[in-house]
């Protein structure tokens, strides 16, 4: 007879002698059921939640190292962009500022193309 | 699962930093406002030709001219043609010569503009008064 036979000849033997068993006994063995599955439940939570922090801070690193050297990259990457940004929007303020002042102030553009102008601000101390 | 969550937000910052310079482009002629395309006028022929800087940089201008005068909203329109039309390196030049002349002290700076003026303004044309009408001189 292999196990899976004898399984259910215990099976069917158990159930058909279980209306012969009394009220109270019927009773004791569901209470000890409920509270064995109610350990079992427990157990497994436990167990979950003491695997979660068994996991070492280095092994996590280890597990995630592709995904944490991408992320690396990634915020360098962003952190350069600002940063040139940042550095090339303060010098374009100013140069907006100066090509406003040329395309609205009193001497017009060609004035500062012009020789004469370059060479008198040059020896302005002659003034 | 952590894994993927880290390989996504690793291809969405990729994407993110290659997109970048297509999102931050400065707009086509047919991207600008209304108000853009006004005050930009003279220079509508050229604009989509323009590199990305120039534009960027016009564009910051044409935000600051509703606060302008009058006249150097006008100086602005008159001009804009021709500063569009010089190289970067002639405009690199002017602001180089506008630095040095703001560096002098503001008295010297009149006395150079004016002198400037003086030289290269036309003259208006000299009237000369004859018995009978006025005449031009040559």
């Amino acid at each position: 007879m292999n196990e899976d036979a004898y399984a259910r000849e215990m099976i069917a033997m158990l159930d058909d002698s279980l209306p012969l068993l009394r009220p109270e006994i019927t009773e004791r063995l569901r209470l000890a059921r409920e509270q064995a599955c109610t350990l079992a439940t427990q157990g497994m939570y436990a167990h979950s939640y003491s695997s979660g922090h068994s996991v070492t801070w280095t092994e996590w690193m280890r597990q995630h190292r592709l995904g944490l050297a991408g992320m690396l990259l990634v915020l360098a990457l962003g952190g350069g962009t600002a940063v040139w940004q940042a550095g090339g929007n303060g010098k374009d303020d100013n140069t907006v500022s100066i090509d406003t002042e040329l395309l609205t102030g009193d001497l017009p553009v060609n004035a500062y193309l012009d020789g004469h102008l370059s060479k008198w601000v040059s020896n302005s101390s002659a003034y | 699962m952590g894994q993927q969550f880290f390989r996504i937000l690793t291809v969405l910052g990729y994407l993110l930093c290659c997109a970048y310079p297509a999102w931050s482009a400065e707009p086509a002629w047919i991207g600008l406002s209304p108000a853009q395309q006004t005050i930009l006028a003279p220079v509508k022929a050229k604009w989509d030709g323009m590199s990305e800087m120039q534009r960027k940089r016009l564009l910051a201008i044409a935000a600051k001219y509703p606060k302008l005068k009058p006249e150097q909203q006008r100086r602005f329109q008159k001009r804009l043609t021709t500063w569009s039309e010089l190289t970067s390196q002639q405009r690199a030049l002017a602001r180089q010569n506008y630095r040095k002349l703001k560096r002098l002290p503001p008295r010297k700076q009149l006395a150079v503009k004016q002198k400037w003026l003086l030289t290269h303004q036309p003259k208006p044309p000299i009237v000369v008064a004859t018995p009978d009408k006025l005449q031009i001189a040559p």
